[in-house]
This record gives C-alpha cells, structure tokens and sequence, in this order.
C-alpha cells in the first residue's frame, strides 16, 4: 500500500502529462466567452422572465375585459384585481429579476457563496410558487368565464346568465378545485426541477459547518 | 481586459482542467464545466482586484462553479472507465494502477472533501485552502486529516 504522499507525486506527474494534452489556445478561450451560460442562477433567471411573460400576459386579458363588459361592477373587479394582486407582484417580480441578474458570489469562498445560493434560490422558489398558485385561480376564472361568454355569443346556451351570481360561485369553485389540486403538483415539479440541487448545496454547506464544529 | 482575461486563463488553465477531472465523470460533463467556469470567470474579473492571488481566485470560482453552479446531468460513462482505456497501453503499469484507484477512491468522496483534497494534491497550503473553502486553517488541518484516513480505508478496499 504506497502512501499518500507517494500518490501526491505520482498525480501530479500524471495530471500534468493528461492536462498538457487538453491545452486549449487562446483564440478557443475568446470563442467560449461568447457562449450561453447554463448556471443555476441563469436558468432561474430564464424562469423568472417566463413567469413575468406569463404575468404580463395575464393582466393584459385583464385590462382588456371592461372594455368588452363595459359594467360598473366589472371595471372595479378589474381595477381593484390589477391593483392589488398584479402590480404589486408584477414590481416584486422585476425587481426578483434583476436581483438575480446581478447576483454573483463565486467569486466569494465556498462557505460563503453556498449560504448566498441557498438562500437566493429558497426566496425564488417560495416566488415561483406563490406566483405560480395566484395565477391559477384567476387563469382558471377568467378562462371559465370568457368561455362562456363567447359559446352565448355564438348563438349557443341562451338560457345562461353569464353574470348570474350562480354561474359566477361555479367557476369561481372550479377555479378553487383546480388551484387546490395544483398544489401538491406545483409542489413535486419545484422539487423535481430544483429540490434535489438545492438539497446537494445544502448538504455541503451542512459539511462545511460541521467542521467548524470540531472546536 | 479580453486579452488580459484570455492571457491570465491561457497561463494558468491547468487548474481548470483539474477541477473539471476531479468532479466530472465523462468528458460532455467536462468540457460543459470548463465553459461555465470560463463564463463565471469572466463575469467575475472585471470586480477582480487583486486582494488574492489569481490562482485562489481562479480554485475559489472553479471550485464554487463545479459544487454549485450547475446541475449534473445523468451519467452514462463513468470517468474511471475513460481513464482506464486511456492509460491501458501506458508504460508505467504500477502508478497508472495506483493512480486509477487513486480517482476510483476520489469518487466516493463528497463534494467538499473533493474541493480539500484537490488543493492538498496541488501542494496549496492550509492558509490558502482555508481562504478558498471559507474556514479556518485549523479546520482545514482537522478535515484533512479526515480525508486522509477516509481515503485511505478507500485505497485498501479498492486494492
């Protein structure tokens, strides 16, 4: 059984001779500064800007229904759901966004970049799923709803009331029934796409603290 | 700043590949890390001032990019085989065994005790290692004593 210090050598003989083989020039280096970057911060950035995408999309419809149901009633529901859920949100999210378009701490030693990292990513996905679980409810009703508005317009269900209290509770029940179930799935995709890296980084920074703890 | 940037990458890219053999175990997961460090180098030096030497700058982003940074993807060739094939009609047949259990033991390491052992191979000392990892060199002399006798049970069981 050699030592470890016989390995040390016999690594670093070895490495060089491997590492010289892999030598890339210098004109290499400049082309693989121009390539897409595949960091977890970058692809949470890229999700961020899809979830902003989707926002925005979101409170578009919602502008536009007073101007196709031009009641008091409905242009307060649109105003006040515009003022208190979308904006607000819409300016977290943005500001989210550029947090994380800043955000940079690899340069920082390995204990301090992995509390940061944690910490950034817990706050992104508490973000994503919050946001995500708002918009399923009003994606849901607002859908149900023009729906139906537009099958009346065609000629079909004249007997419907679109805006009878009634149909209003059951799309508004649907919309709750699909927001529960969208709970655990939300839930198992966030874990799916990020849980299993964000406990990995976790892990190691539990390893970092531990030696500390030897004291 | 480019050429600069490239220069201080080109002289010293040996601690690249070395980050990038120790955690990745095919030569696609490779050659992905080496790109990503290079992107986060560059994003980095430009708030690169010199406090530290450009070599702890250079294990502390290498580092932090590989244990960090991106998701491993799911493997298909392990590195050990690769490495295998490569040294099979090597001369020097008692180190290159050596060396193979070497990266075989170094495998069922943990991410951190990789980034210690990597530096301890590389001759740093614990000061240097402890401004990388982010703890005291007391600590690091402690976890490296650690990794030694953990390795070494690892030697034997793979000899």
């Amino acid at each position: 059984m050699m030592e470890l210090e016989d390995l040390k050598n016999i690594w670093k003989d070895k490495i060089d001779e491997d590492i010289n083989a892999k030598h890339i020039a210098q004109a290499q280096i400049s082309t693989l500064l121009n390539q897409r970057s595949t960091s977890i911060i970058d692809k949470l950035r890229k999700n961020l800007l899809w979830e902003i995408v989707g926002f925005c999309l979101c409170l578009f419809i919602v502008i536009c229904i007073p101007f196709f149901f031009p009641t008091i009633t409905i242009v307060f529901l649109c105003v006040t759901i515009v003022a208190v859920v979308f904006l607000p949100y819409l300016v977290y999210y943005v500001k989210k966004y550029r947090e994380l378009q800043q955000f940079s701490s690899y340069h920082q030693d390995l204990k301090t970049n992995l509390t940061q990292l944690i910490l950034q990513m817990e706050k992104y996905l508490k973000i994503y799923f919050w946001g995500s679980l708002l918009l399923t409810p009003l994606t849901v009703f607002l859908s149900g709803f023009i729906i139906l508005y537009e099958i009346k317009a065609l000629g079909f269900l004249l007997y419907f009331d679109t805006f009878h209290p009634s149909i209003l509770s059951t799309l508004l029940s649907l919309a709750l029934l699909i927001t529960l179930i969208s709970y655990p799935t939300m839930k198992w995709y966030i874990r799916k796409m990020y849980g299993r890296h964000l406990e990995k980084l976790k892990k190691c920074l539990q390893e970092i603290e531990e030696i500390q703890e030897v004291d | 700043m480019e050429q600069k940037f490239v220069q201080i990458i080109n002289q010293n890219q040996g601690i690249l590949h070395k980050v990038c053999r120790i955690y990745c175990t095919n030569t696609t997961e490779r050659e992905d890390l080496f790109q990503e460090i290079i992107l986060q180098l560059w994003k980095s030096f430009p708030s690169f001032r010199g406090e530290s030497k450009v070599t702890t700058w250079m294990y502390r982003i290498a580092l932090n990019t590989a244990i960090s940074g991106i998701r491993k993807k799911k493997i298909t060739t392990t590195g050990l085989e690769l490495f295998t094939y490569q040294i099979a009609d090597h001369p020097q047949q008692n180190n290159e065994e050596e060396l193979t259990r070497l990266y075989k033991s170094i495998e069922q390491l943990s991410d951190v005790e990789k980034s210690i052992l990597l530096l301890y191979l590389e001759d740093k000392p614990y000061d240097e290692i402890a401004e990388i990892i982010g703890i005291t060199a007391n600590h690091v002399a402690v976890k490296m004593s650690r990794i030694k006798d953990k390795l070494r049970t690892l030697l034997q069981s793979a000899s």
